[in-house]
């Protein structure tokens, strides 16, 4: 079941919630739409479902025009960020709601209900909560029943609106591979909303970045991670340092271009990117720096770096081993050269990142 | 069609019924509280001016109405203070402190909200009354209870007993102690606790439970009835004195100052309304609802 | 919540606390509430029992008071019907719509609440008589209201309704939107919504909020004393009959009446707290 949104845009007063929005998500596909707040990410979702209606632009389901269709007729299954169970009705209950409100020509007998619904907590491993009641369970266990319940219909679509992020963080990864795994038995074309990037780059097979309700890159995890088309898709998805004018040119070995060309153009570097040396490589491509601060809890070494022309400080990522070998210490002197630049000619971009406290 | 807009959070919530729908349920309800509520309200005030101006002044201005309410002011300035103070001290110890039996005092004091008025009336009669408990003691000593205004002050405390204090246990009870504690710490004295940290935060629930207690220490009529005796310009109080107009057929003049006692009523929604819109805080309306 | 855990070791009256004044303020609420309330309770009870138990019971079955009785309640159950159909209408629509004039609406609901019961009692008279605004339509029709039962329906109804409207509106305000959506998009009808959603949630407090009108409406003396006409047997209510026993000085008799009139109250109090406990229980928080 294949969903085609075709230029959605939706406001709310003078908030442009989305901007033209377009994506195309196969049959099957889990695509993780990723954003902070405010772009759009979970308007879309809802636009999906049928519980907004969009301003113009148009939802096709499988090819099939929906606006004219209610939430209730789309045959889609949707899970809410605080779960919604009915808190009036046992777990059973709830997980047999879609089922039992079906209109009689197709609702499946009492019998077969039954049987569904048992098979559906046994696929989310909740066989013996069937009598409970929802306030008795744990924030997990709720999220879980939520996903029966928009299962038992059979949707062809699993709409999903940042169902981890009530959760610890250690059942939040649980529940992340435990949903992959599921999807990956049933199949179910599934969209999922999250501002988590690692939540999105591990569970989805392609990842839609929105950002202030526009699309910034469609694609997966591994193409948005290593070629990311702008320094907001950059930025978003992991720490970063920038360079530019003098600094950039030392490290990019692109001479020095002329002054306009280098106050446009940014460099951005991971900071496990950096190859950290005591003494200046021989192609020269390398920055002196003065380590300010050592952070050595955990598995990689986290260093604050000052790198004389930049304003803030660098973070550097080097394994413990390397760490230990070279001697490094606070005040320790090093150069500092990016094994992988990602240049982007788009400073007014790169410096609201910056502002915006982008960098350490 | 705008004129009647869903209230729920999301933007475009499940509509539960049609355009049409909604529109007809919205009048029903509307026709249903004009008759209901509206129109008693006017009709105080259309029978009250039913004939002019002059007569409603002269009804108002008689010596046994203005004695009434006088009657009225003075039992409420005694009754309200102190269930304030009941109130007050009853939070304190049901709010900030733990004890074997507070779920039970919790229910007790909601006692005079379940007992009709006119029972309330005749407990007083039967503890205070000439033939009551305390009959013999009270007339060897020459004082009156009933039938005098210390029995009216007694009956209208009695059912304004839980107001201030229902308004101010589950109020205090989700604020929790953590401010009061931490005066203590830094080694405030009680009174001092009580004046600069508790009293400022109440504020607002112990004057919503001060205007309901007022508002019904003002209009109380069962209660004050039985204990009253009737007397006119002695133990009547403005109810009273509407029933007394009523009943001796001058209808115009009762409703006269039945008006003057659906103004404070009004008032009192008023204020209501706003405490109610300036700090969200519902009350509990006496509907038994609270916090456990 | 700051209440502490109420179990240890060794049985204690009271937690610990740093707080001061405990003595003091539990003193002297358990003062006056003895004074206030227990006392005069006591003393009641004790006086209906006065000349033990049988003469109770034949005080309370008199035929003039049986006819009193039996008019009460059934006039509080219907009053209690009414005021619940009507109460859920008007909270349903407050608080679900936005309309023009919807706060005062809001506001105008604690009338009954706010306006002493003698002029709602008189003013629902004038109302109702043949020359009122509204019974001038009725009374040419055969429909009386005034001197009838249902002249007591109607001012039961009047003091009750708050109670329910005030029970429902704010259980029906508090429902996450996020059920209801999630029901719709399970593929429930908006009827199917309605009946297996909304209504289930709100039904415990309509019974609350019912239960309390209808307690209210059995004790109410002043609105309904204008409007009923008080005749013996036929429209004379047990508050009214407290206070004529009273009058003739038939004191056991009165008090029999009122301990009687008590005794409901208590009952439907206690129903309805059990009730809101059971409740509680099973769902593990108030619903």
């Amino acid at each position: 079941m294949s969903i085609a949104i075709e230029k959605i845009t939706k406001n709310y007063g003078s908030f442009h919630a989305l901007n033209g929005v377009s994506l195309t998500i196969a049959s099957g596909e889990l695509v993780a739409l990723l954003g902070p707040s405010g772009s759009g990410k979970t308007t879309l979702l809802r636009i999906i479902a049928g519980l907004e209606s969009a301003d113009s632009g148009a939802v096709r389901l499988h090819n099939e025009e929906t606006a004219h269709l209610n939430a209730s007729l789309r045959g889609i299954g949707f899970v809410f960020q605080h779960y919604a169970l009915f808190r009036h009705m046992t777990i059973f209950e709830n997980v047999a709601f879609g089922l039992r409100v079906q209109s009689r020509r197709v609702r499946l007998s009492r019998r077969e209900i039954r049987e569904r619904v048992t098979e559906l907590l046994s696929l989310v491993q909740l066989d013996s909560y069937a009598r409970m009641f929802p306030d008795q369970l744990s924030g997990g266990q709720r999220q879980r029943v939520a996903l029966a319940r928009a299962l038992a219909v059979r949707p062809r679509v699993l709409l999903l609106d940042e169902p981890f992020s009530a959760l610890d963080a250690k059942v939040r990864k649980d529940l992340r591979n435990w949903l992959r795994h599921i999807h990956d038995e049933l199949r179910v074309t599934t969209v999922l909303v999250t501002h988590d990037q690692e939540e999105a780059l591990e569970v989805a097979d392609r990842v839609a970045i929105l950002n202030r309700g526009a699309l910034e890159q469609f694609g997966t995890p591994q193409e948005i991670y290593d070629r990311p088309v702008s320094p907001f898709v950059y930025n978003f998805l992991g720490n970063v340092n920038l360079f530019h004018g003098r600094l950039l040119a030392a490290l990019t070995a692109q001479g020095a271009a002329d002054s306009s060309d280098a106050a446009s153009i940014v460099g951005f570097v991971r900071p496990h990117e950096f190859e950290v040396t005591r003494a200046l490589p021989p192609n020269g491509q390398a920055v002196p720096a003065v380590i300010e601060r050592v952070n050595a809890a955990g598995a990689q070494v986290h260093l604050e770096v000052k790198v004389a022309g930049n304003k803030n400080p660098v973070a550097v990522e080097i394994a413990k081993r390397q760490f230990h070998e070279l001697k490094l210490g606070e005040g320790e002197e090093i150069y500092l050269s990016p094994q992988s630049i990602r240049v982007f000619n788009d400073r007014a971009a790169a410096e609201q990142l910056l502002e915006q406290g982008a960098g350490i | 069609m705008h004129l009647v807009r869903l209230r729920s959070k999301s933007e475009r919530a499940p509509s539960l019924k049609t355009t049409a729908t909604r529109l007809a349920l919205v009048f029903a309800a509307l026709i249903f509280v004009a008759a209901f509520l509206v129109l008693p309200l006017v009709t105080v005030f259309a029978q009250a001016f039913a004939q002019g101006w002059r007569v409603y002044a002269d009804a108002v201005c008689r010596e046994d109405v203005i004695a009434a309410l006088k009657l009225t002011a003075l039992v409420a300035a005694f009754a309200v203070p102190l269930n304030v103070i009941f109130g007050l001290a009853a939070s304190w110890a049901i709010a900030r402190f733990d004890f074997v039996g507070k779920k039970l005092l919790n229910s007790l004091i909601d006692i005079p909200l379940a007992v009709s008025p006119v029972v309330a009336g005749i407990m007083y009669v039967e503890v205070f009354g000439l033939r009551g408990w305390l009959g013999a003691w009270l007339s060897a000593h020459n004082l009156h209870i009933i039938f005098a205004v210390p029995g009216i002050v007694l009956a209208t405390v009695f059912v304004t007993f839980p107001f201030v204090a229902r308004e101010l246990i589950p109020f205090m009870q989700a604020q929790g102690c953590d401010e009061e504690e931490a005066a203590v710490v830094l080694g405030a004295s009680a009174p001092s606790i009580f004046w600069r940290i508790t009293l400022p935060n109440i504020k607002w629930p112990l004057l919503y439970g001060t205007i309901l207690a007022a508002s019904r220490s003002i209009g109380e009529f069962g209660a004050v009835s039985v204990v009253s005796g009737h007397i006119r310009g002695l133990t009547v109080t403005t109810p009273l004195e509407v029933e007394m107009l009523y009943n001796e057929y001058n209808f115009t003049a009762a409703f006269a100052v039945a008006s003057l006692l659906t103004l404070a009523a009004v008032v009192t929604l008023i204020v209501k309304k706003a405490i109610e819109l300036a700090t969200g805080i519902h009350g509990e309306r006496e509907t038994g609802e609270r916090a456990r | 919540m700051n209440d502490r855990a109420s179990t240890q070791k060794s049985w204690r009256f009271k937690q610990s606390s740093p707080l001061p004044g405990f003595g003091l303020s539990l003193g002297y609420t358990l003062f006056y509430l003895t004074i206030i309330v227990l006392l005069p309770l006591a003393a009641i009870v004790l006086r209906s029992l006065h000349n033990g138990p049988a003469r109770f019971l034949r005080a309370i079955s008199t035929p003039r008071v049986a006819a009193a009785c039996w008019l009460t309640l059934e006039s509080s159950l219907l009053a209690s019907v009414v005021t619940a159909i009507f109460g859920s209408l008007v909270a349903w629509v407050l608080a679900r719509y936005n309309f023009p004039g919807r706060r005062l609406i809001d506001a105008l609901i604690d009338l009954p609440f706010a306006l002493p019961t003698a002029v709602a009692g008189i003013s629902l008279t004038a109302l109702y008589s043949e020359t009122g605004w509204i019974g001038r339509h009725l009374e040419p029709r055969g429909i009386h209201i005034v001197f009838t039962q249902w002249g007591i329906v109607l001012a039961m109804s009047f003091v009750g309704l708050p109670f329910v409207v005030r029970s429902v509106q704010p259980v029906l305000e508090e429902i996450d939107s996020a059920m209801e959506e999630a029901a719709i998009s399970l593929g429930a009808s908006d009827w199917q919504v309605f009946t297996r959603i909304l209504a289930p949630v709100c039904l415990p407090a309509l019974i609350t909020g019912t239960a309390l009108a209808f307690a209210r409406a059995a004790g109410e003396y002043g609105s309904v004393i204008f409007i009923a006409g008080n005749m013996p047997m036929k429209t004379e209510i047990a508050a009214l009959l407290v206070v004529t026993k009273l009058e003739e000085y038939d004191y056991v008799g009165a008090s029999a009446i009122a301990v009687a009139m008590l005794a409901l109250s208590f009952v439907v109090m206690l129903t309805l707290n059990l009730l809101q406990w059971r409740l509680q229980r099973r769902k593990g928080e108030r619903v």
